[in-house]
């Protein structure tokens, strides 16, 4: 290959290079790949956000928001399969409700909790790992939850 | 999914809960799945993807470098003592009998053991220690799982056996078709992937154990028939499968010394047989659609398929295993058409080759993008869940033993961070785009005479890569989206 045309394509390239750290320059969500320092979490505070794709994003901190509440009826979650988003080093409060008596179980932190009509099962435990867990009905194998710990 | 159906009716949602844990891959043994990759992370790796590439082609060497078989022994006599017989032969002899070992605890806590996934030796050993840890030692350490191969062990022991009671008298195995190829050894593979991937309890101790003994009697037939040798270097699906991987490995035995070759150099001397091209787009097609089946696109078309495929009234289990089949099968077609194009591509330039000749002429450069593809996408199930060996040794049938004293070990989730994931992920497919350009453009300069030639034939192969490389990042970052 001609120099001429070598160094065209390495600038091809540079050029290429350019374009695409603008198009995809991480917008607000380039955090998401660090890890975020312990002092400012706690200072945080936040509680699970469930449900919104968009609450990692929005680290704005909202005064106390409810704990998220799933309730169980015939076997089932009632609205489909919850996600509980939310950051490393938070705390993971959730309750559950059944009409039905079975045991709730938090996969990979093998946190176990009973539920029984009239007696919610609640949880209430730092989000030490990272990753996608699932919440099931142990008895049935039932997916209830679906926790989701960003770094 | 699941959420997809619970937005039914109660009875589709109980339906959901009772039929979908079993679907996903080997449900039972996936505790903890990765985060996508950031949107950042995958438009870095995109990036460096086409720089990479720019600048590989800007930097084209001129003449193979990889076609050669060079390769020297290891010094200070240390690859003459590994290769020697008298040490290789009692060494192969005990991984043998370790192989066996083996597969008879997998086919005996399968069938013995408690019938739950996570608590069973079986479903481990099968998913995740043997399928997904034996890549690895296989890339750093070479064909490794040749010696421990159990069925190789036991067709060598048989054979010596009969050869000794027949005095020699045995009939020569037939010859082995050469338009069989590497096809069975496809259609092996493509079986393993609906077992973990399609088939309603694919994943339980009981199913794992069946499998494994259909399996080991189609492998005892084929060796009977055809020879042990030549059954296992073609037909056997995991000695083909790990062989592939080992090739990306410098380690290689040659005659009685073990040395080292240039790397890739091995993937260079991949015969092209039959069955070949077809092989690596299963294994490529396999993890696209694991991949794709976590994400929100593939939650959209189930239920619509489902429909499709509940109209032949099967039940509902056997409608989603023939959902999911169908999506296996079209992943597979989908990645085996777009590499097809590439060829067509790379056919148009001129030159004296035709289109199969084309394909199989580049399908070792398949073997890393098939690698990373794996790599990337198992990285975390094998580094978590291959913990689970520490106390599934001690307690193979989950009934409370404790053999060697491990049965309290644990798993420890947050081994790695899921950001050490993340840049593994997009590190391994970076590296494998990279090998498969070189691999692809060293065997250009090969195949054509006139350089000019070569180098138009590489824009369609880097389209190729380009393209599979992008798909494998854009798995990654929508896997499990949903």
């Amino acid at each position: 290959m001609p120099s001429r045309q070598r160094i065209g394509l390495i600038a091809a390239a540079v050029a290429v290079a350019a374009v695409a750290f603008v198009v995809l320059r991480p917008q607000g969500d380039g955090e998401e790949i660090r890890p975020r320092n312990a002092p400012e979490q706690a200072a945080d505070g936040s509680t699970p956000r469930s449900g919104s794709a968009a609450g990692s994003r929005e680290r704005e901190r909202k005064p106390a928001p409810d704990v998220a509440r799933i309730k169980v009826a015939d076997g089932a979650p009632v609205g489909g399969v919850e996600r509980l988003e939310l950051s490393k080093g938070d705390d993971v409060r959730f309750e559950v409700s059944s009409d039905t008596p079975e045991e709730v179980h938090v996969h990979g932190y093998d946190v176990f909790e009973e539920v029984a009509p009239g007696e919610e099962a609640r949880f209430d435990f730092p989000a030490e790992l990272e990753g996608i867990f699932e919440v099931e009905l142990e008895g049935s194998h039932t997916a209830i939850a679906e926790l989701r710990v960003s770094p | 999914m699941r959420a997809r159906l619970a937005l039914g009716t109660t009875a589709a949602a109980l339906l959901a809960g009772a039929l979908l844990p079993t679907s996903a891959l080997a449900h039972g043994l996936v505790v903890r799945e990765d985060l996508p990759i950031p949107e950042s992370l995958f438009g870095v790796g995109a990036a460096v993807v086409l720089i990479v590439s720019f600048v590989g082609l800007a930097l084209l060497w001129t003449t193979p470098r990889l076609e050669d078989e060079r390769w020297r022994a290891l010094p200070g006599g240390v690859g003459r003592l590994l290769g020697a017989p008298h040490v290789r032969r009692p060494l192969e002899l005990v991984a043998g009998l370790v192989g066996v070992l083996l597969l008879v605890v997998v086919v005996w806590s399968g069938l013995a053991g408690v019938q739950t996934s996570a608590a069973n030796f079986a479903p481990n050993f099968v998913y995740v220690v043997f399928w997904l840890g034996l890549v690895p030692v296989s890339v750093i350490f070479g064909d490794v799982f040749r010696a421990f191969n159990p069925w190789r062990a036991v067709g060598r022991a048989f054979a010596w056996i009969a050869g000794r009671l027949s005095g020699g008298g045995l009939p020569e195995p037939l010859p082995y078709p050469d338009r069989l190829g590497r096809w069975p050894a496809a259609a092996g593979v493509l079986a393993f992937a609906w077992l973990e991937l399609v088939a309603d309890g694919g994943d339980m101790p009981r199913t794992v154990a069946i499998a494994t003994l259909v399996y080991s009697a189609a492998t005892f037939l084929g060796m009977a028939l055809y020879g042990v040798d030549a059954w296992i270097a073609r037909a056997e699906a995991f000695s083909v499968y790990f062989n592939l991987f080992s090739r990306v490995s410098v380690f290689e035995r040659r005659g009685n010394e073990v040395g080292v070759r240039r790397p890739l150099s091995g993937l260079s001397s991949l015969e092209p047989l039959p069955g070949t091209v077809g092989l690596l787009m299963v294994m490529i097609g396999s993890v696209s659609f694991d991949g794709l089946s976590g994400g929100q696109d593939w939650q959209r078309i189930v239920p619509a398929l489902q429909d499709a495929f509940g109209a032949l009234g099967l039940g509902p289990a056997r409608t989603l295993e023939l959902t999911f089949g169908f999506g296996l099968v079209a992943t597979i077609a989908l990645v085996t058409a777009f590499y097809r194009l590439g060829i067509a591509g790379a056919r148009s330039v001129g030159g004296r080759l035709g289109q199969r000749e084309l394909a199989r002429a580049f399908v070792h450069s398949l073997v890393p993008i098939a690698l990373v593809y794996a790599a990337a996408h198992y990285v975390s199930l094998l580094v978590i869940q291959g913990q689970a060996v520490g106390f599934l040794a001690s307690d193979p049938l989950g009934e409370g033993w404790n053999v060697f004293g491990t049965a309290a070990a644990t798993i420890d989730y947050g081994v790695l961070s899921q950001s050490a994931y993340w840049y593994m992920q997009v590190g391994f497919v970076v590296a494998g785009h990279m090998a498969a350009l070189t691999l692809a453009h060293d065997r250009a300069l090969a195949l054509y005479e006139r350089g000019r030639l070569a180098v138009r034939s590489q824009y369609w192969m880097l389209a190729v890569m380009v393209g599979f490389t992008i798909l494998a990042l854009w798995l990654l970052a929508q896997a499990n989206e949903g």
